[in-house]
């Protein structure tokens, strides 16, 4: 029996036991076409949640957890899509013994690389927002790991209170009360280093 | 521009506490509540103290997500792609 039952309707039998690039036979023109147009978009996600898991082997997790969605596509209630996927993809990174890890310290893409919330600033803006951005990410570091992950599902990846929820198992109360939680202490440390008002 | 303090129609006005209780799911979209997502906005535009609140936080929410905007191309390419050969 696997560590982490699988979400209703999701076969445990999937790409661990073979090969990950087989196509599914007997699956019609129109179930594959719904399939790709429905999930594609969700890549992106899948993508980001599953570094959060393992760096090196995000793009095995998210193919596996393909796989094992077009696998079930006929038992998905059509409901909460989403949500639907990062569970599968969270059973199947628990059960392969991936651990989360603070996806912030080390993922190649920097903030410097992507400064893309201060496209139309002015020179001095850059140079403040440059300096704000750096310093929340070096605060969000500072987190316990709790906190920073449901801050990173919530605000990097972009998941609901309910989805993120999921992808912890927790309970939506305990997402925000983390999520607050993580907020308020990075704006603590903000407003130690001057970078913003006090408490009110 | 309409004073709103004399809009008969304007949001039912709510307190400051109310208003720093709900703001963190204000900010995440998260409040199904129609009316409660008007008022929390006429607050934050009528008071000073909560609405940098609301400006500090949402600053703070935007800097995190700058974090995550861009992917691999590359990966994402050989996703989709294998997304395509799953089919």
């Amino acid at each position: 029996m696997s560590a982490i039952s699988e979400p209703a309707g999701v076969n445990s039998d999937g790409p661990d036991s073979g090969s990950l690039s087989n196509g599914i036979p007997g699956a019609s023109e129109t179930v594959r076409l719904g399939f790709s147009e429905s999930v594609r978009p969700e890549i992106p996600i899948l993508l980001h949640v599953a570094r959060s898991y393992s760096s090196a082997d995000a793009e095995d997790l998210v193919q596996e957890t393909l796989t094992k969605a077009f696998r079930s596509w006929d038992k998905f209630d059509g409901r909460y899509l989403r949500a639907w996927l990062l569970t599968i993809l969270r059973n199947t990174a628990i059960n392969a013994g991936r651990k989360r890890r603070p996806s912030l310290s080390g993922d190649s893409e920097t903030l410097e690389q992507h400064p893309d919330s201060s496209l139309e600033a002015s020179p001095q803006d850059l140079l403040e927002s440059n300096d704000f951005v750096a310093n929340v990410k070096k605060a969000i570091l500072g987190l316990s790991s709790h906190y920073r992950n449901a801050v990173e599902l919530v605000d990097i990846d972009g998941l609901s209170y309910q989805e993120a929820a999921d992808v912890m198992g927790i309970p939506v109360g305990t997402i925000m009360s983390r999520l607050h939680r993580g907020r308020r202490q990075v704006k603590e440390v903000l407003a130690k280093q001057g970078l913003i008002g006090g408490e009110q | 521009m309409m004073d709103r303090g004399l809009d008969k129609d304007a949001p039912k006005s709510i307190h400051c506490r109310t208003a720093a209780k709900c703001l963190q799911q204000y900010l995440d979209s998260e409040i199904r509540d129609e009316l409660l997502v008007n008022a929390i906005s006429y607050h934050l535009e009528l008071c000073r103290d909560c609405g940098m609140e609301a400006e500090t936080y949402s600053r703070i929410k935007v800097a995190i997500a700058s974090e995550g905007k861009a992917f691999d191309s590359e990966t994402m390419v050989r996703l989709n792609r294998f997304l395509d050969e799953l089919l």
